[in-house]
């Protein structure tokens, strides 16, 4: 499919030495992707670990639904269906992870009402933050997605 | 000093990727509320999406999706010869005053990693897939003149022979008039 796009990205966090932004949102009618983007303050140095990454290390991403639905990046809560079994909507799948963010898919589009994406980074002194979205733009971007070949569903 | 007193090795500190290279990292980009269908064939398509403007240029992502059919047929291939197929994609950039970008590395300058190129420069910074699909991210050093902006694509291998698709470049103006900093004092 060709994706709708959603026409803003969000600052979700920002302190002196860190932003994190959603970036690039782009939504289809099963759900949408995104970029989770970290920028530094270039003025600042940048540290660099000498020892492997672990969960507690990494940025913790929550998007949360107007009706109470929510779902993270935490790997170990990932629904682990069995078969052709489906999982329940919303669940989040972060591709890639780094320094630098990642990229995510969310499976499952909101209801209409805010969307919100939370964020804490413990490990780079971001506290708990979060943005807003309309998900209006989400829905209306996902009746904008088209089909690329007109022999296939998707 | 002996072997076993040696330093730990630190990463080189201070380097900055020039600014030619890359969007900016102290702001939010103004999104350009447009997805570009740039060619179809039989077996692909190539997508230009993720279109981020800023006053100092334009970041977008090309990605190929297979026709659901050929991901069957390459996931059973055991050469998988798909994996260089998008070697030889190329993208160009061409704006209403005749300038035109390319992400091919013959036309970039040679000193482009030292020295400021003159804008349009189309970098590329790599990208990565599978049988599924890939994705590469662009950076267009420079923004466009007012007027018709092309995207084009060559891709012998996808059967797509410069194929393409227009906007208008004021969507990527008043798209890079809504960026704004992180950092408001930076």
């Amino acid at each position: 499919m060709v994706p709708g796009v959603v026409p803003v990205a969000l600052l979700v966090a920002r302190t002196d030495t860190h932003a994190v932004l959603v970036d690039g949102l782009l939504v289809y009618p099963t759900g949408f992707d995104f970029d989770l983007a970290v920028r530094r303050d270039p003025a600042r140095p940048r540290e660099h670990r000498h020892r492997p990454r672990l969960w507690d290390d990494e940025l913790r991403l929550e998007v949360r639904f107007a009706d109470g639905r929510s779902a993270d990046n935490d790997p170990r809560r990932r629904p682990r269906p069995s078969g052709d079994e489906v999982p329940a909507p919303p669940v989040l799948y972060q591709s890639t992870s780094g320094d630098d963010g990642g990229h995510v898919w969310l499976w499952g589009l909101p209801p209409p009402g805010p969307l919100v994406f939370a964020c804490q980074w413990p490990a780079e002194q971001i506290p708990p933050s979060q943005a807003e979205l309309d998900a209006g733009l989400v829905l209306a971007a996902a009746a904008r997605a088209r089909t690329l070949w007109s022999d296939q569903a998707s | 000093m002996s072997f076993f007193a040696m330093p730990v090795w630190q990463p080189p500190s201070g380097y900055r990727i020039p600014a030619w290279l890359r969007p900016p990292e102290t702001m939010v980009p103004g999104i350009v509320p447009v997805e570009l269908l740039l060619g179809r064939s039989d077996t692909d398509a190539v997508l230009v999406t993720g279109l981020g403007a800023y006053p100092t240029g334009l970041e977008f992502v090309v990605t190929v999706r297979p026709h659901p059919d050929q991901l069957q047929q390459r996931r059973h291939d055991p050469g998988r010869p798909h994996r260089f197929a998008y070697r030889d994609l190329w993208l160009e950039l061409r704006f209403a005053d005749g300038q035109r970008a390319s992400n091919h590395p013959r036309s970039w300058p040679r000193t482009f990693e030292t020295e400021q190129p003159d804008p349009p420069f189309l970098y590329y910074h790599g990208g990565g897939g599978s049988e599924r699909g890939w994705r590469s991210r662009h950076w267009l050093w420079g923004l466009p003149p007012p007027g018709p902006l092309a995207f084009v694509c060559t891709w012998p291998a996808g059967q797509l022979h410069s194929s393409g698709v227009e906007i208008d470049a004021s969507l990527v103006l008043e798209a890079a008039g809504r960026a704004t900093a992180v950092w408001p004092t930076s």
